[in-house]
């Protein structure tokens, strides 16, 4: 299964052309704010429109501006994750979830929301209202009412920033373990040089509405294509990050 | 103890009151949802058209309803020539201008609730399939709810004390569409002032008891 786009659109302070491609692993989209990287996902889920391009998810065609094709967000099936976590707060965690379901059919969905409840361990939450949950808890929620309905792609727009560093890292470990289990292609967008570094099996750096270089992280960190990837890419910023984090109490 | 006429005024216009609001609500919450959601031609002239009433005097407003409403008019000819009917000069009429009169307030409680709405909650929904509508009766609206009652409180008060577009589409006859704005209105211009005083204190509590519930509704937290 694989994430193949190429989107170009035309904003107020510059325009956005790029063109990347993904399989089932975790593409990182990874450049300063305003570069362009969460009007992707908003144009791959449908939510906002690009002037011309292509997005192809799953072997499925969702917009192509070639035969005019664009599939409604309702139709792509694509899961979506925001930084607010976005939660109903007049529904229970259960109910988030089950919102999650296209179509009600109480015995898988029961079984369904329940697997997941464990997978996030969220199986105490389930009765609890947003408001009664931590930053991380609803982070988890929201994750799993994305992938309840068995979404063909998973795109996350810096659903870690507002959380603490410990939490974070119990986060990307379960970002992981969703990767392995559901075997989607899965897009993390992010403007952190650490997290961009451990959790991309593909690094996509955007400056400018623009892809500057796209690889492994160890290639891009590596060998920047430019001198603004390499300023971007800064290894001493990205060590002092890693020691702050490994810090006693941080995680 | 209030005489016969009194307790006749009441209950119409706790009748007529009850039913605009009913109307006002349904189509005032939907012209909301329409307004802070929807981007179409005309919406301004819409905005205009529904907010007009505030600004009209009462018997403006009343005037056009008549050239709509009337046997003449553009509805109420059809409506004559059709079923035989006529709104003129009825409680029917008097429905008709509280339910015009009191919309604006409905338009609008109910529209600065649904744009304060956020908007990655709107756009989860869809991407997670559900539609427009579904988004709107199951996300929008129980979240805008607030403001849709404060605006339900609002529209219900100014419908009770409808005045000047009654008198001209229903007129104020006695025992028949003489609401209480116009019972009191009769009374005093007869002299029976005694008699008006406790229709006014009535009204006087109702007015504020609205004002005090819809600011209370639009000021609380959204939900939990």
């Amino acid at each position: 299964m694989t994430l193949h786009i190429r989107l170009q659109k035309t904003l107020r302070d510059f325009t956005l052309d790029v063109a990347w491609e993904i399989g089932t692993e975790i593409g990182v989209i990874f450049g300063y704010s305003g570069a362009g990287k969460s009007i992707s996902l908003q144009m791959i889920a449908g939510l906002r429109s690009p002037d011309a391009g292509m997005v192809k998810a799953g072997g499925r065609v969702l917009y192509d501006s070639n035969d005019s094709t664009s599939l409604s967000p309702q139709e792509r099936r694509i899961g979506y994750v925001f930084q607010d976590s976005a939660l109903f707060p007049h529904f229970t965690v259960a109910d988030n979830i089950r919102y999650g379901l296209r179509e009600i059919e109480k015995g898988p969905a029961e079984d369904a929301l329940q697997h997941l409840a464990v997978t996030f361990e969220i199986e105490e939450l389930l009765n609890k209202y947003p408001a009664q949950i931590s930053g991380g808890q609803k982070q988890r929620v929201a994750f799993a009412r994305a992938l309840i309905g068995k979404p063909i792609a998973l795109l996350l727009d810096e659903p870690f920033s507002a959380l603490d560093n410990p939490i974070r890292g119990k986060m990307r470990l379960f970002l992981r373990k969703i990767q392995k289990e559901f075997s989607i292609p899965i897009v993390l967008v992010t403007h952190d040089i650490f997290e961009a570094y451990t959790m991309a099996d593909r690094l996509i750096i955007y400056s400018e509405g623009r892809v500057v270089q796209c690889g492994t992280p160890v290639e891009v960190f590596g060998n920047p294509a430019t001198e603004a990837v390499k300023d971007l890419v800064n290894v001493d910023e990205l060590c002092r990050c890693a020691i702050f984090k490994k810090k006693p109490g941080s995680a | 103890m209030p005489d016969s006429m009194a307790w006749f005024s009441l209950k119409l216009s706790f009748m007529v009151a009850s039913i605009s609001t009913m109307l006002v609500f349904i189509l005032g919450t939907a012209l909301a949802y329409l307004l802070a959601r929807g981007r179409f031609r005309g919406k301004g002239v819409l905005e205009c058209l529904i907010l007009l009433p505030m600004v009209l005097p009462p018997t403006v407003t009343g005037y056009y309803l008549v050239v709509l409403f009337g046997r003449q008019g553009f509805i109420g000819g059809w409506l004559y020539n059709t079923f035989g009917y006529s709104v003129i000069f009825s409680w029917h009429g008097a429905v008709i201008a509280s339910a015009v009169i009191s919309l604006p307030l409905m338009v609008q409680a109910a529209r600065a609730a649904i744009e304060a709405v956020d908007q990655h909650l709107i756009d989860v929904s869809y991407t997670l399939g559900h539609s427009e509508l579904e988004t709107a009766l199951r996300i929008t609206l129980p979240l805008a709810r607030q403001g849709i009652f404060a605006g339900i409180v609002l529209s219900f008060a100014r419908a009770m004390g409808e005045f000047g577009a009654t008198l001209m589409l229903a007129g104020n006859i006695p025992g028949r569409t003489n609401t209480m704005p116009l019972e009191i209105y009769s009374l005093a211009a007869a002299g029976e002032w005694s008699r008006a005083e406790g229709m006014v204190i009535f009204f006087t509590l109702v007015s504020g008891l609205a004002i005090y519930l819809g600011r209370r509704w639009n000021r609380a937290p959204v939900l939990r």
